[in-house]
């Protein structure tokens, strides 16, 4: 529309221009018509020279991807290269951002200066409400002429993701009430320093294997790392399993409740083992958590899941995949928030 | 002290929201400031040069553009802050009024000598003498110019940083910077390069930076270093840059080099010097130039108070005028009883000795002492009428001189007395008409003067004889008898000469009647009556040139009828009349009906009057702007001697003009109809929006619409932020369905709830009673 009035606005101009010129045959006049019926002529043929001259990309921190924490602030870049000599003042990038886990998505534009033969880049700090992954895609770019008549559009794709991580405040504010009335003992002694797990081999030391595996004694005899190569006594690991409830009140509670409790666990030295149900594999995906990277880990895995409506999906398949554990916490969507208690399995 | 705007941080999606930090963004101002600052420079230096370089006018360029440029970035920068604005400005002008005042003997003088430079180029322009030049009380005029200069440039800087730095308003700021450069180019002097360059620079930028819709005016205004702003418009959310310096650097830059390329390139294949070269100047300039000559050699004085022609013709002065300017008042006022359809004339001036290249009638009391009699005619009429002649008459007539000169009597032909009233400026006439077939014949021995007439009035000035000479021989008069003669001369006059009321001066160094004859070709009655004095006398007919009224019967008929009782008609005429009995009608004399006639010696009727000029085409005379504007785009083959005369140049000029005139009022049909056509269409995207709406979506469009309707008169509830107190406002004190309302809107619109088809209506109805409550 402001294109629109612009060019009939030029055009009366124009036709009072040349009004004048005939009227007073000036040399000046003369110019001022040569300039102003070149201008969009040149203008536009520039708009095109800079359509194919300019490209879009997105960057999550240094890279494309990166790792924030829920409502603490990260930053996209989008950064508009040109190069080309020609230029506009107002290109107008489309752009989509998404919560992929939560399944949310909204768009919206940013305006930018397209500079010649340089790039403009503009710091986008976004505060995450909910975890998972947030993606930024620029769509397209539509660059204006320098008089303002008309837009070019450019398809462009280039995306950047943060994964966003639940909040944790510390393992003293966690209310663990709930989860230390109901863990069983067998649970309290998968601590570290009761080690029920059974021993399958023992084994050199490979690199990358866990300091607690190695067998010191054997070690010290032998003259060489030997470890413990350990089979999961999954009846006697502390097992949770979080519902990934398609809700976002109840699923942000629930993922903020689990990491909460992982973390806390594993702050004790407390081994976990992670379950939930994915609905893409339609199984069971488990992850052995000892530290803090190993949670991050897991929940980097469980941010591409679908998340489901059925109440207690992954409480009905624990019984049917996994009938050998025989219980676990439960980490589900509450009246005010996230339940956490002792699911008997079955 | 900088306020901190604060800005709404949006939600982009469900669970992400944008960053306050984003708004923290900073951009430094000044720079765009500056940059805006040198356009207000560009613009108001490049004016002052302008006019300047057009006059070929020596003063101190690098001063100038010192000055000026410094003023233009002061001022720019004073939009930084709100009280830097204020307080700055005041300074500014109390500075600029104390160095004003220092110096206003030297702006003032600098001023004067431009406009005599200025009148002394249009009066070479337009071919005239100067009439008057204005005192230059300094003479040093390199410093006094460069002062008013200085002056100029300062206050168009001020004016154009307004302009430029609050909206970009390029539009306005090329008004303001050609508004009195158009006066060198209608001279047909044009500026230097550079100049030239300045101002299609400043220009270019504006334009560009405007078109760049990153102009925002509010935010100028408030002041604001932030970078970037949120726009939402119809649930679209964009987040705009505010300022670039880069980019307005780049895009000035880039806005320079065209220019540059543009002015360059047009000097160099269509030099100023060769531009002109063999172009006839347009039928519309034309036009104006008499206005536009007596403006500029006479300022607009000229225009309102030329004391030659207020009041009809009655001085004998000639050409001094380029145009006749009517003013439509009554001059005289006649009371007299209508005879026949005839013209009525009333002489006031009457010229005997024609003075060449001076330009000027003289009487013959001016020359010999002499007063001019008609006694041998009025005798032979009068003798007539008391014998009873069927065809003469005796006539009583009242005239007052309203504004028709106070030294001038005007009188019928053939006025035997009159009666003058001095108190009220009136006089009563006594006058014995000749009508068709009064063939009362003079006796010659009845002039009190002694001879009905005198070698004067057979004089040609040698200056003229070469050319009445010429002209009575090329036309074939040679051997015309005296009748012959006059209505020879009125026939070519009629065929050959167009009138006009705009025949343009007599230039300097020209005479009169022979510029008329040879050169120009067209006039008014005073050309057609002098030339063909001359004529009338050269062939041996005694003849005078006579200024005065010229009453037509039209006129007459448009008259006031007076009383019958009181203005009995026997009392005020008597004899015969070609209308029969009529009455006593007042009739009004204006400046149309100014006139100058002939009077030729007639050896049987003694000095009868001879009207020689041609009647008016009518179109001529016109000169309203829709009459114009029929004409222009009329029958394509007018015969205006102007179309004819010109050639093709004239002809593809003026279809130029018609063209550009069509394009123009398409142009404006088309904007018009596209305003109606884009309301319309938002209308019907608005109803399919609507129809195609969610309930909850649908509740908000219907309240926006609503707000937006109430919002444009009302101020009360325009300043209320959000739902809850426009509708409280609306609801005043009681309204029992408010809380309920307030709470579907907010589900609606304002939350992540929506509303149902029930809650909808409820809705609905709750804001149809809350409206039709507050009507």
């Amino acid at each position: 529309m402001d294109c629109i009035v612009r060019i009939i606005a030029y055009l009366l101009l124009l036709a009072i221009h040349v009004l004048i010129y005939i009227f007073l045959h000036s040399h000046f006049y003369f110019i001022l018509l040569v300039a102003m019926v070149t201008a969009p002529i040149l203008t536009a043929a520039a708009n095109f020279w800079l359509r194919r001259s300019v490209s879009v990309e997105i960057l999550a921190g240094t890279g494309k991807e990166a790792y924030a924490r829920k409502r603490e602030e990260t930053f996209f870049y989008l950064k508009v290269k040109n190069t080309s000599w020609a230029m506009s003042l107002d290109a107008k990038v489309s752009l989509t951002i998404a919560n992929t886990f939560f399944g949310t998505e909204g768009t919206f534009t940013v305006s930018v200066p397209v500079h010649m033969h340089g790039t403009y880049e503009l710091e986008i700090p976004v505060i995450p409400d909910f975890p998972g992954i947030v993606t930024l895609q620029a769509d397209a770019i539509r660059v204006k002429d320098l008089l303002g008549f008309f837009y070019l559009k450019k398809k462009v794709a280039s995306s950047a993701s943060v994964t966003v991580m639940p909040s944790y405040v510390g393992k003293g504010t966690y209310d663990r009430t709930a989860v230390e009335s109901g863990m069983l003992e067998s649970e309290e002694s998968s601590k570290r320093g009761n080690d029920f797990s059974d021993v399958q081999e023992i084994r050199e030391y490979i690199p990358g294997d866990k300091l607690m595996s190695i067998h010191w004694k054997l070690s010290a005899k032998r003259d060489v790392l030997m470890v413990k190569d350990r089979v999961s006594m999954s009846d006697r690991q502390l097992v949770i399993v979080p519902e990934l409830l398609s809700d976002h009140m109840m699923l942000d509670a629930v993922v903020e409740a689990t990491y909460g409790l992982v973390r806390t666990l594993i702050e004790d030295g407390t081994t976990v083992r992670l379950m939930y149900w994915s609905m893409g594999s339609y199984d069971y995906q488990e992850f052995r958590i000892d530290y803090a990277s190993d949670l991050e880990t897991a929940f980097a895995r469980m941010y591409y899941e679908r998340t489901y409506q059925v109440a207690d999906e992954a409480a009905t398949h624990m019984a049917q995949v996994h009938p050998e554990i025989k219980s676990y916490l439960y980490v589900t969507g509450g009246g005010s928030g996230a339940d956490v208690f002792v699911r008997e399995n079955g | 002290m900088a306020r901190k705007v604060k800005e709404q941080t949006p939600v982009l999606c469900d669970g992400v929201r944008l960053s306050e930090s984003f708004y923290e963004k900073k951009e430094n101002r000044i720079f765009t400031l500056l940059v805006k600052g040198f356009i207000v420079y560009l613009l108001a230096m490049g004016a002052v040069g302008f006019y300047l370089s057009a006059m070929d006018v020596s003063y101190n360029e690098i001063l100038c553009h010192f000055v000026i440029l410094v003023v233009s970035l002061l001022c720019a920068l004073l939009y930084y802050r709100l009280l830097i604005e204020n307080l700055g400005y005041l300074a500014l002008f109390l500075t600029f009024g104390y160095l004003v005042l220092v110096f206003r003997d030297y702006i003032n003088s600098g001023y004067y000598a431009m406009v005599n430079i200025t009148i002394r180029n249009a009066s070479e322009y337009f071919d005239v003498d100067v009439k008057k030049l204005y005192t230059e009380r300094i003479g040093d005029r390199y410093l006094t110019i460069t002062l008013m200069a200085i002056f100029v440039g300062v206050v168009l800087a001020i004016l154009l940083n307004v302009f430029i730095s609050r909206r970009m308003q390029y539009v306005n700021a090329l008004f303001a910077v050609m508004f009195l450069n158009v006066i060198p180019l209608y001279l047909v002097f044009e500026p230097g390069m550079l100049y030239t360059l300045m101002i299609v620079t400043g220009l270019s930028a504006s334009m560009v930076i405007k078109g760049g819709r990153h102009y925002n005016p509010l935010l100028q205004i408030k002041r604001s270093d932030t970078a970037y702003e949120l726009k939402e418009k119809r649930k679209k959310r964009e987040f705009s840059y505010i300022y670039d310096v880069k980019a307005m650097l780049q895009a000035g830059a880039l806005a320079a080099v065209f220019s540059i390329l543009v002015v360059s390139g047009v000097h160099a294949f269509r030099p100023v010097e060769s531009f002109n070269v063999g172009y006839k100047t347009n039928k519309y300039k034309e036009l104006t130039m008499s206005a536009i000559s007596t403006v500029m050699l006479d300022g607009f004085e000229g225009l309102m108070r030329d004391s030659r022609y207020k009041g009809g013709l009655r001085s004998g002065e000639l050409g001094s005028v380029s145009s006749v300017r009517l003013d439509h008042q009554t001059d005289l006022i006649i009371q007299f009883t209508p005879y026949d359809d005839s013209m009525l004339y009333l002489r006031g001036f009457v010229g005997e000795i024609y003075n060449p290249y001076q330009n000027e009638w003289t009487t013959a009391e001016a020359v010999r002492g002499v007063s001019l009699d008609q006694t041998a005619e009025i005798n032979a009429l009068e003798a007539a009428y008391d014998e009873g002649d069927e065809f003469a008459a005796r006539g009583q007539m009242r005239i007052r001189n309203v504004d028709g000169g106070p030294d001038v009597t005007y009188r019928p032909y053939y006025t035997a007395e009159y009666v003058k009233n001095s108190r009220n400026f009136f006089y009563d006439v006594t006058y014995y008409p000749r009508l068709q077939g009064n063939m009362a014949r003079i006796n010659p021995d009845d002039y009190e003067s002694g001879a009905p007439y005198t070698d004067a009035d057979l004089y040609v000035p040698p200056e003229n004889l070469p050319v009445i000479e010429a002209f009575v021989r090329e036309n074939g008069m040679l051997t015309d008898t005296s009748d012959q003669l006059i209505i020879h001369v009125m026939d070519y006059f009629q065929e050959n000469i167009p009138y006009t009321v705009r025949p343009g001066k007599t230039p300097k160094g020209e005479d009169f009647v022979n510029y008329f004859l040879t050169d120009n070709k067209k006039g008014y009655c005073a050309h057609y009556a002098s030339a063909a004095v001359l004529i009338f006398r050269y062939m041996g007919i005694p003849a005078r040139y006579v200024e005065g009224y010229a009453v037509s019967y039209d006129d007459v008929t448009s008259g006031e009828l007076m009383d019958e009782k009181a203005y009995a008609y026997s009392d005020y005429y008597d004899g015969f009349s070609v209308l029969g009995e009529t009455a006593m009608v007042e009739v009004e004399a204006k400046d149309d009906d100014a006139h100058a006639w002939v009077e030729v010696y007639s050896a049987k009727f003694g000095w009868i009057p001879v009207d020689v000029t041609p009647a008016s085409s009518g179109e001529e005379d016109v000169s309203d702007f829709w009459s114009d504007f029929e004409r222009l785009m009329g029958d394509g083959d007018s015969t205006d001697g102007e179309i004819t005369d010109g050639g093709n140049g004239l002809r593809i000029s003026q279809n130029l003009i018609k063209t550009v005139i069509y394009v123009i009022v398409g142009l404006m049909l088309a904007a018009s109809a596209f305003g109606v056509l884009l309301v319309l269409i938002r209308r019907i995207l608005y109803l399919i929006r609507y129809t195609r709406a969610s309930e909850s979506d649908k509740l908000v469009m219907n309240y926006a619409a609503r707000r937006k309707k109430r919002a444009r008169k009302d101020e009360g509830f325009k300043a209320c932020l959000n739902y809850k107190t426009q509708v409280a406002y609306l609801a005043k004190e009681e309204f029992p369905a408010y809380a309920d309302l307030v709470s579907l809107l907010e589900r609606a619109g304002y939350a992540a709830g929506s509303i149902g088809k029930e809650e909808f209506d409820r809705a609905i109805e709750a804001l149809n009673t809350l409206y039709a409550k507050e009507r």
